[in-house]
């Protein structure tokens, strides 16, 4: 992939890393809480939220490193040029993919927009979780199609 | 359209072509999962579906337990818990002939009780061992041989990232998964060592003797890795007992080895 600015890789980095921190530390306090008598009620709802932003943030990551799990038996026998037409088309199909599930993302969260969705406990609201996951989703398709700097990769 | 064995046969012809195409595991089962919904389902409840299935895996708190294992490994890899762990062993057991490669395997073991790859537990256990090996003339066949076998402790013993997300797809109790596979991957531990026991013994030249550590080397060692054998066994019997999930004990595992 291009080289993408190194403050936004770190931005993104640090939001996904303090997620997930902010996830452990929730459920260390959950189960501390649980032996001692004092539970923290609805802490799955609060790590169900990080979890999500972690993993958003893990997607944008992959994409950025191009460090997606894919299956190199043909593209490391292939001459440079034709492994990079290959990898273009497959940059392109995953592009697709997300843009799929942007679609569909968004057709959700016009239909939910006035429904007030949000979490039993905790009342968390599931609408920025929706946008969050829209623009994820698009962001990836973007780098997606912004293709690579070297078809060298595999 | 109806969905037919002829339907899904046509989803797996496309979805072996994609992935030896190249195209990224994730996203070739998803385009042959909505081409197949759009076949049987139509284009807007297929889309509908599969966009809903996304916030629904983000935020499913099961799968929070691969990434907080995951922290917790690389975590103990950055203090050098795998050099620790290996030394330990090599100390104890490393006098004997073959004593390296059992180290190997026994390091294996408990690295991979606190990550959850083969992979992971193979690399990072074999940066540290095979060249100790080598340094002591050890074969090649062997010292890469016991860290390939002992690598694979990493995907039995408990964490292990295939039962995470086995019991997922499975809907299946991660817990319970972890508990059935502490005996296997004892057994499969300590079948290693038999096995590099009686191949070092048959063919001695395989694995040169090597010098005897004295009792405080020995101590000091282990002394090292207490802090990360207590987090091993508060783990393994934190989930087994059930005194938390197994998301939860990735969690606590990380303030046990602070």
């Amino acid at each position: 992939m291009k080289s993408s600015s190194p403050k936004i890789v770190r931005g993104i980095v640090l939001l996904g890393g303090s997620a997930l921190l902010g996830a452990m530390a929730i459920d260390v306090v959950a189960v501390i809480g649980r032996h001692t008598g004092i539970p923290l009620l609805g802490s799955i709802e609060l790590v169900q939220v990080l979890v999500a932003v972690a993993g958003a943030m893990a997607l944008l990551i992959a994409c950025l490193h191009d460090s997606h799990a894919r299956v190199r038996l043909l593209l490391v026998r292939l001459a440079a040029a034709p492994r990079r037409r290959l990898l273009r088309v497959d940059d392109v199909l995953m592009a697709v993919f997300f843009l799929a599930l942007a679609g569909g993302s968004c057709w959700i969260l016009y239909e939910l927009w006035g429904s007030h969705e949000e979490s039993e406990l905790w009342r968390l609201p599931y609408r920025p979780l929706r946008l969050l996951v829209v623009l994820t989703l698009l962001v990836a398709a973007g780098l997606m199609l912004r293709g690579r700097a070297d078809g060298e990769r595999p | 359209m109806m969905a037919t064995p002829e339907t899904g046969l046509l989803g797996v012809l496309v979805l072996l072509g994609l992935l030896l195409l190249g195209v990224p595991i994730g996203a070739a089962l998803g385009l042959v999962g909505l081409g197949g919904l759009t076949l049987v389902l139509g284009f807007e409840p297929a889309l509908i579906k599969a966009a809903d299935l996304v916030l629904e895996t983000l935020t499913r708190y099961e799968l929070g337990t691969l990434p907080l294992f995951m922290l917790m490994a690389h975590l103990c890899f950055s203090s050098d818990a795998s050099r620790d762990l290996f030394d330990a062993a090599a100390r104890c057991v490393g006098h004997r002939r073959g004593g390296l490669a059992l180290a190997s395997v026994a390091g294996c073991a408990g690295f991979g009780a606190i990550n959850g790859s083969s992979l992971a537990t193979a690399a990072t256990i074999g940066l540290v061992a095979i060249p100790e090996m080598r340094r002591h003339g050890y074969s090649d066949a062997l010292a890469t041989g016991a860290v390939a076998a002992g690598g694979t402790l990493g995907q039995m013993i408990p964490p292990s990232g295939a039962l995470i997300v086995f019991g997922i797809i499975a809907q299946q109790s991660i817990g319970t998964l972890f508990t059935a596979a502490i005996v296997p991957g004892l057994s499969q531990a300590l079948l290693y060592l038999v096995v590099i026991a009686l191949l070092v013994r048959w063919r001695p030249a395989l694995a040169p003797a090597t010098p005897k550590a004295d009792w405080s080397a020995r101590w000091q060692a282990l002394a090292k890795v207490a802090d990360i054998l207590v987090l091993m066994l508060v783990v393994i019997l934190g989930i087994v007992f059930g005194l938390f999930t197994p998301s939860e004990a990735a969690s606590v595992g990380r303030p046990v080895r602070c």
